[in-house]
């Protein structure tokens, strides 16, 4: 749309363009707006509506309530929101690659040092820096927001009642969501009718080809195929590790925790070159096959089916499996009849998610790719760096049809579960 | 009791009001008017409405039809900020982020308080509820029953026309419950404070209420003290809801016009009670309404004297204060609650004993 011969470039006559900085600000920003409304929206639900109620009570207006009750009550929060999409900015690879322009940025520019320069020495110095903050962040998220947190005394569930709200706070609250849901929704529409086309703005046949491409079909099939492997992993992992971290009593557990979380927190960039350095000469050679990339892919989501595990089994009192073997039931007996069950919609869900977001994830995999064996991520990110618009957008078409597919039965899992909450918060720690 | 001198005027009118949630209606038109420093219950079984209704008065949901007059003016429309009524909510909902005394001044400070006066009157609300030395504090490093007190203060800091209870109690243990209802009905007495106090606790309705408001399915069952209620239900429902009670079929065969005094025939034998209802004539099918403690059980059985049925002791539950019985008469059984139990020794040997019904029975006229 911006592009040198973008749309909106073209048709405003602009000078200025979306490459650089502005343009990877504006791209970062859009792509990171539904994690933090997620991680948002559970603080929100979290809130007592009482304690508004209680302010608007003691005769606080709609503002006030907001300045003195609802923000600093969400400041933790928000501010990990902050904290994250700060986290995952830095990390992020195909915005940064795609729009930067000249502009050098981290991630992008430790990819041109291993796979251009091959200068692993320094690809490495650099993954380290991408590491630093992250690691700066989990401390400060983990000790200076841990004493912030806020309890609330329980009570009967009191379903929030929609309150009206005046014009003053609504109306610029209604442009600015309307703004950013709207910048979104361009962004697939152009997408969409990019995909029809050769290049958008400068061919004009409508044309079906760039759904057709062979290559384009091949990475996705083997996509879908990693993508599997590593979910079906995920997941089964995810549920006995959950397990062992609930139920079990050893030394190092919770450093356990830990590590199987961690995953999540680190940069795709760097894990891929770690495993890239990691498995590329014997005893461990995986590079250039399909079970480097699953691999990898278990490693960085594994967190999602943990927790989903955890949060599940929390839910699940331990007297349940005491009862089983108070029945007379052995251990695995009670594991495969009782708590396999019960743990099913958190295997489903992280076997979704795990498969929902590696298919899409680059960061990782554009390290640990070969010839011949292309990843639809890859694909997209190779097919924009060359021009091939076309291409990219038709690829992408596919993911995201993939994608809202697995949505749509996470959804209705969770739906039928009440697991949501649980995933919802895995998929936006 | 001041609350109900006639010259008091009603601070609290509610006047027809209806409830529509889509198609669900909750609260079926309900008028009540509520005297100037009078605390009154809204009690009822879970769903009955009586949280609905408390929330309308306070102005957090809005009302489909009725009118809400608050010291003579309808308050319809009115935002709850700008209402001149306070609640306090079953969680307390005290600000997590604020100290105890940032807590109660909240309110104060909202209405631009001067900081000084804010101060005092902080304090002075605080040694009310006896938390003088706490005004420091966070929130969670208070007890249950502080978080109350913090709550009740800070609903009291704007000297509100109606305070609004919500279960205030229901989140305490059993003793203290007990303790705080006190407390509370001692403040509001002192204050003569117009109250509206919601609970489904019976006992806790009657022990705090100079009227207790019995709601059904969003209808007014029964409004009165909390011994009208007690002795004179209106319906089956209300004589169950707040105890147990034993019921028995009847017929009223005489009255005596002068003494009141009025003769019941039952399957088990003729009751003489005095009448103290005018809504009962000669003939009528009634119920009778038989408190299990207000029964008296008789060791000695045979000898046919006034208001004694013969019976069959089938359990005999002693319990210190109280020995918890079951009798059977025919096919039917009653229950009676003896206190201090002085024969519990014969009685538990014995099977035949004899139930005294008192004269004191409350009547209900059957449906015809």
């Amino acid at each position: 749309m911006f592009g040198r011969n973008g749309l909106v470039t073209k048709l405003f006559d602009l000078h200025w363009q979306l490459y650089g900085f502005t343009g990877v600000v504006i791209s970062q920003s859009l792509a990171f707006i539904p994690l933090a409304y997620m991680m948002i929206e559970s603080t929100l639900m979290s809130l007592n509506p009482n304690l508004e109620e209680s302010a608007y009570d003691m005769g606080a207006s709609e503002a006030t309530i907001l300045r003195t009750i609802t923000i600093p009550l969400l400041a933790p929060g928000l501010l990990k929101a902050a904290l994250l999409v700060f986290v995952m900015t830095i990390a992020e690879f195909g915005n940064a690659a795609i729009l930067g322009g000249r502009t050098p940025f981290l991630a992008p520019d430790t990819y041109t040092m291993i796979t251009g320069e091959s200068d692993f020495n320094m690809g490495s110095v650099l993954s380290v820096v991408l590491i630093a903050p992250c690691i700066l962040i989990f401390i400060i998220h983990n000790y200076l927001l841990e004493g912030k947190k806020f309890t609330t005394i329980g009570g009967k569930p009191i379903a929030s009642e929609p309150r009206k709200i005046t014009p003053l706070i609504k109306v610029p609250f209604v442009f600015i969501t309307t703004v950013a849901a709207g910048a979104i929704f361009v962004c697939f529409g152009v997408v969409f009718v990019a995909s029809f086309y050769k290049i958008l703005g400068v061919t004009h046949n409508i044309t079906l080809a760039n759904y057709l491409d062979f290559t384009s079909n091949q990475a996705i099939y083997n996509s879908i195929r990693v993508s599997l492997v590593a979910a079906i992993i995920a997941a089964v992992i995810g549920v006995l590790l959950a397990y062992v971290i609930v139920r079990g009593k050893f030394i190092g557990r919770s450093c356990m925790e830990v590590v199987c979380l961690s995953g999540f927190a680190l940069p795709g960039t760097v894990l891929g070159i770690g495993y890239l350095l990691a498995f590329s000469a014997p005893p461990f050679k995986l590079t250039g096959g399909i079970m480097i990339l699953a691999l990898n892919c278990v490693f960085r989501f594994l967190a999602v089916g943990v927790e989903a595990g955890i949060s599940k089994l929390h839910q699940i009192h331990i007297e349940i499996e005491e009862a089983s073997a108070d029945l007379g039931a052995s251990f695995l007996t009670t594991f495969y009849k009782i708590v396999l069950p019960i743990m099913f919609p958190a295997f489903i869900a992280g076997f979704i998610y795990t498969f929902m977001t590696a298919i899409v994830s680059l960061s990782a995999v554009v390290f640990l790719v070969s010839p011949g064996f292309d990843l639809a991520a890859v694909k997209i990110f190779d097919a924009a760096v060359y021009g091939e618009l076309g291409i990219a957008s038709a690829t992408t078409m596919k993911l995201v049809v993939i994608v809202l597919l697995c949505m749509m039965i996470l959804n209705y899992i969770t739906k039928k579960t009440r697991l949501g909450n649980g995933v919802k918060k895995t998929a936006a720690v | 009791m001041s609350v109900n001198d006639a010259n008091e005027k009603p601070m609290l009118i509610l006047k027809d009001i209806h409830k529509f949630y889509g198609n669900n209606e909750v609260l079926k038109g309900v008028s009540l008017e509520v005297k100037q420093g009078e605390l009154v219950t809204f009690v009822g079984p879970s769903g009955c409405g009586k949280t609905t209704l408390l929330r309308l008065i306070g102005g957090f949901t809005d009302i489909s039809s009725g009118d809400i007059i608050l010291d003579g003016k309808r308050i319809n429309d009115l935002p709850p900020n700008l209402r001149d009524t306070r609640i306090c909510f079953q969680n307390y909902a005290l600000f997590p982020h604020m100290t105890v005394a940032e807590n109660v001044g909240y309110g104060l400070k909202i209405n631009k308080w001067p900081k000084d006066k804010i101060a005092k009157r902080v304090n002075e609300l605080l040694e009310m509820v006896e938390l003088g030395a706490f005004g420091d504090r966070m929130i969670d490093k208070l007890s249950g029953g502080q978080q109350q007190r913090v709550a009740f203060a800070r609903a009291l800091s704007l000297e509100p026309k109606v305070l609004l209870l919500d279960e205030p109690l229901s989140n305490l243990d059993a003793n203290l419950r007990v303790v705080m209802r006190e407390e509370i009905r001692k403040l509001q007495e002192r204050l003569h404070i117009t109250t509206v106090f919601v609970t489904h606790d019976q006992f806790e309705a009657m022990a705090i209420s100079d009227r207790l408001v019995v709601m059904k399915n969003g209808l007014i069952e029964q409004i009165g003290s909390p011994i009208e209620i007690y002795e004179k239900p209106g319906n089956e429902f209300i004589a169950n809801f707040v105890g147990y009670v034993n019921f028995m079929d009847g017929r009223v065969t005489a009255i005596d016009d002068k003494t009141r005094d009025t003769t019941v025939e039952t399957e088990y034998g003729r009751i003489e009670i005095s009448l103290e209802q005018d809504d009962i004539r000669v003939g009528d099918d009634v119920l009778m309404v038989i408190r299990p403690e207000s029964v008296n059980l008789l060791l000695d059985c045979g000898a046919q004297r006034q208001n004694r049925i013969c019976g069959t002791l089938k359990s005999y539950m002693y319990a210190g204060s109280i020995a918890k019985c079951t009798v059977t008469i025919g096919d039917k059984k009653m229950i009676v609650d003896q206190y201090n139990p002085r024969d519990a020794q014969h009685f538990k040997h014995t099977e035949k004993v004899e139930v005294e019904i008192p004269r004191s029975v409350h009547l209900l006229k059957k449906k015809k």
